[in-house]
């Protein structure tokens, strides 16, 4: 296709023109640049408050508040001494997607679900954790992207709370609007020690 | 799910990253121009991947390093793709070049078609022909003809004299227009059985 003297043939630079100017890069490469740029402190990990303008702004489903002030030492505020909860929330095929344009109308629910003033529990905060960039280390220290088979249920983010007990944090959780939507909440207590 | 892809220019978002060290920013910059650095690396690595990802990684480093001091008086993904070349060029000194081959074997087992090839056939080809110029003919080539340089912004990027730019796209067209040229004799050869 090329012909021997040094200027390019108009075929030559169409055909130079339609090489591919992207591609996909592997999935394990944002996270590994990612970390390697926090190991470096050039990133921090996002930690988004629970408040009104942010769930406007995300598209996301859950709403963060940063851990527990408390655990931090904030002196105005009271001392919280209710055990601490995780709750992971998972997403499977049963899982109701909000409607193409609904993810706002989502994102308010779970934000006042997590702002909610409630006798039973306290949402300190939460994540929600981002698709496709799941990396798995395994113990011989090699790395392996992850992903769900069909049909099989993904964590998608999880809340930290705080209750009176066990049960009170399951009423808490079985009040979250992730279960109406055909989500799956796991509770686990947070080790106090 | 990405919080802010999509939203917000990449000023705005390289000010989040070097401001506070925004991860969900720099994920967003890194979803937009990722895969057009990708290309560029694959194709100055001569197609390999493990040498790729070092080149991509360090770039993103290096540049979220010197962000802050980004004047803006070019497009970022004209920006990145300086800092990638630079980052090649580290690679290459450091004998990483792990895609190097021999002369004699960067010509044999090149795929060539038979006949008129097809425009899917004819990107192969040209694609594996680019991989297989040695790295110093092949930087120059992608820069000048894939990627659109000048000889004079080689010349810079490269810490060559325009005139040797000039020389090596002389030699690596050659090298591309001979590798492309069917073998004399191949379709008689196939045509006997």
């Amino acid at each position: 296709m090329m012909r021997s003297d040094d200027e390019l043939t108009p075929q030559e630079r169409d055909a130079l023109g339609r090489l591919p100017r992207t591609a996909t890069p592997p999935p394990g490469l944002e996270q590994a640049t990612v970390s390697a740029l926090a190991a470096r402190g050039l990133l921090r990990r996002p930690r988004r408050r629970l408040d009104a303008s942010l769930a406007l702004a995300a598209s996301v489903l859950l709403i963060a508040g940063g851990l527990s002030l408390a655990r931090f030492g904030n002196q105005a505020m009271p001392e919280d001494t209710r055990p601490r909860f995780a709750l992971f929330l998972y997403e499977g095929p049963e899982y109701r997607q909000p409607a193409p344009g609904g993810m706002d109308q989502r994102v308010r629910e779970y934000a006042a679900w997590a702002r909610a003033e409630r006798g039973d529990g306290t949402v300190e905060g939460g994540e929600k954790l981002n698709d496709g960039d799941e990396v798995a280390i395994e113990p011989d220290g090699t790395m392996a992207s992850v992903s769900p088979r069909p049909g099989e249920s993904r964590l998608a983010g999880f809340f930290l709370i705080r209750a009176a007990d066990r049960r009170t944090a399951l009423a808490l959780a079985q009040s979250c609007p992730h279960v109406r939507y055909g989500g799956r909440i796991v509770l686990r207590a947070i080790d106090p020690t | 799910m990405p919080l802010i892809d999509g939203a917000g220019d990449d000023r705005e978002l390289a000010a989040m990253v070097t401001r506070s060290g925004d991860e969900t920013a720099f994920r967003a910059l890194y979803r937009r121009h990722t895969p057009a650095l990708w290309r560029l690396a694959l194709r100055l690595g001569g197609g390999d991947e493990p040498w790729a990802e070092e080149l991509v990684q360090r770039c993103w480093i290096r540049a979220v390093e010197a962000m802050a001091s980004f004047g803006w008086r070019s497009a970022l993904s004209t920006w990145l793709g300086g800092i990638a070349i630079n980052c090649a060029r580290e690679l290459w000194r450091e004998g990483r070049a792990w895609g190097e081959t021999t002369l004699d074997e960067q010509w044999s087992g090149l795929s060539v078609s038979p006949g008129a090839p097809s425009n899917a056939e004819e990107r192969i080809d040209l694609e594996r022909a680019i991989e297989r110029l040695p790295h110093g003919y092949r930087q120059v080539f992608v820069l000048h003809d894939v990627e659109g340089y000048t000889h004079e912004e080689i010349a810079g990027l490269l810490g060559i004299d325009a005139g040797t730019s000039k020389s090596q796209l002389s030699h690596a067209r050659r090298r591309l227009r001979a590798a492309l040229e069917p073998p004399a004799g191949r379709t008689e050869r196939r045509g006997n059985g």
